[in-house]
């Protein structure tokens, strides 16, 4: 599903500020798996969900998604690859603020040409699921942390992706809502949806059902 | 006084100083391409070429389009000058106002439709995901470079050649049967083999397109061109000025006219250049375009336009001219 062959990540090449993020990396997950990806701050695990996402290009060596290499592709194909088979959570929500919960959420569809009933109809199910249903026609500044949390997460689902990248998913929510998303993790698992995790929260080393976890430190897996 | 300093001459100065910086460092970074470009390789040098052909096909893109347009800006500007050299009437006595004038205008018009070809294959290369053009697009690129300085050499020649105390001759002089230059001639050519010969070639192209035959149509729309152009000059301008003896490509693009020859030209240099680009995207980048309609479409638009005139002249007048 998702395949790193001899990846590096050097920003600045062979200027005086250059810096590495990601040496040698060799990675095969597969379809369904969930991983958890572990490591410090600045250790290239937002480095791996960049590549992942085709936001950006390895520096050398290959990025294969579902059999084709999204690092050979030219940008807007790697765009149309991202909105079709990628969902992504950042940890900074990356949401518009002056938008509403609605229309944070289906910005991604817009190319997409679906119907706006069932844009709609996918957009409830999954804000009834983050028990955002009420705020669906609120201001994203109005929402608190928390809630602008789930808004990015129930961004991520809205394409029904093949894959989704969680960047640091739970930092901001609450025990309950923790739970909340785990079962919606789980559930989406179950569906045969490829998961990267990135977090430092326990919660995740202690799950049955993640099935292998990654440890990564200055750019390189242990 | 030197009309260099004409604001439509320092504008064309500016644009090509400028877009002869844009085109030399595209030309640079294209020979680099089209020289280490290996799709299969995922060297640093590699991404960073695939980066690059991004960037470079912007910069071409921003720079031939603008001359394309400037194209339309330039023939204003033949037309404008015609204001300030004795004995010019209109464009045609500024483009004799010096040995390289007709040079100038011929490589801009054979340029218009290879910058659009590029346009056109660039546009192609951008829906494939294996850069399936981009090594061909790039020497297409480098090609039309030295096209391009030529054009700028002669442009600077042409215009620092003009002197405006020199009398010229104009269009009533130029493009007169009795006169015995290249343009005389070919108006000596009777009306009579002129327009059935354009007619004809109009209903071979309506023909062709409708059976989708790219080869034929791309062949048919450079006589259309031809034909087009003598006919408009030796028989349909004089219904445009709506005076016998008056055949000038230039005179129709002043407003007295309406500048109605910016559409009569429009309809059939697009025209003819969507016709004859699935033929030559086919032939040298195995490229499949669907342009005949949209050709075809132009290019009758052409034919209606120019055809009303002698049509409502009659309607009007009862007499022909």
């Amino acid at each position: 599903m998702i395949r790193f062959d001899a990846v590096d990540l050097i920003f600045n090449l062979g200027q005086v500020n250059e810096v590495t993020a990601l040496k040698q990396i060799n990675l095969s997950i597969q379809k369904n798996e969930f991983t958890l990806l572990r490591g410090a701050s600045g250790s290239g695990k937002s480095s791996i969900f960049s590549l992942i996402a085709g936001l950006v290009k390895p520096t050398s060596g290959d990025v294969v998604i579902d059999g084709k290499s999204i690092a050979k592709i030219p940008d807007n194909h790697a765009a149309m690859m991202r909105r079709d088979k990628i969902g992504v959570i950042f940890q900074k929500f990356n949401l518009i603020h002056d938008l509403s919960v609605f229309d944070n959420m289906t910005l991604p569809l817009v190319p997409s040409e679906m119907s706006i009933r069932d844009i709609r109809s996918r957009t409830e199910g999954i804000l009834n699921d983050l028990s955002l249903m009420d705020k669906l026609d609120t201001s994203v500044r109005y929402l608190s942390g928390g809630e602008q949390q789930r808004v990015a997460i129930a961004r991520a689902l809205i394409n029904n992706p093949k894959i989704i990248l969680a960047d640091e998913p739970t930092a901001n929510l609450d025990q309950a809502l923790v739970e909340s998303f785990l079962q919606i993790m789980h559930r989406l698992k179950g569906k045969g949806i490829t998961i990267l995790l990135a977090s430092h929260d326990p919660i995740f080393s202690d799950l049955e059902w993640v099935d292998r976890t990654i440890d990564i430190s200055h750019g390189e897996l242990l | 006084m030197s009309i260099l300093l004409s604001p439509e001459i320092i504008i064309l100065f500016i644009q090509d100083v400028l877009l002869l910086g844009f085109n030399s460092l595209a030309v640079f970074l294209a020979f680099r391409i089209q020289q280490n470009f290996d799709l299969n390789q995922t060297t640093p040098l590699q991404y960073r070429l695939e980066r690059q052909t991004y960037l470079v096909a912007t910069i071409i893109r921003f720079a031939l389009t603008v001359k394309i347009f400037s194209f339309v800006f330039f023939v204003f500007t033949l037309d404008k000058l015609s204001n300030l050299i004795t004995g010019a009437m209109c464009g045609v006595g500024v483009t004799n106002a010096s040995e390289y004038g007709l040079s100038v205008l011929l490589i801009k018009l054979v340029s218009i439709y290879l910058f659009g070809f590029w346009l056109l294959v660039d546009r192609e290369d951008r829906k494939t995901e294996d850069y399936h053009y981009t090594i061909n697009k790039f020497r297409f690129f480098i090609g039309i470079y030295v096209l391009f300085l030529l054009e700028v050499v002669l442009q600077y020649l042409y215009l620092t050649d003009i002197n405006p105390a020199e009398i010229v001759s104009c269009c009533g002089t130029v493009f007169n049967a009795a006169s015995t230059s290249f343009t005389g001639k070919l108006l000596m050519i009777p009306d009579e083999v002129v327009l059935p010969s354009f007619y004809i070639i109009t209903a071979m192209l309506i023909w062709t397109t409708l059976r989708k035959d790219i080869v034929l149509t791309g062949i048919i729309n450079l006589f259309f061109l031809g034909f087009g152009l003598l006919s408009l000059i030796s028989f349909f301008s004089t219904y445009i000025y709506e005076l016998p003896s008056h055949q000038c490509p230039f005179c129709l693009l002043q407003s007295d006219y309406h500048y109605v020859g910016y559409l009569i030209y429009s309809f059939l240099l697009s025209g003819t250049f969507f016709g004859v680009a699935g033929l030559v995207l086919q032939l040298f980048f195995d490229i499949k375009i669907k342009t005949l309609k949209l050709s075809l479409v132009l290019n009758l638009a052409f034919v209606l336009l120019v055809s009303a005139y002698p049509i409502l002249y009659f309607l009007r007048n009862g007499v022909w001219l």
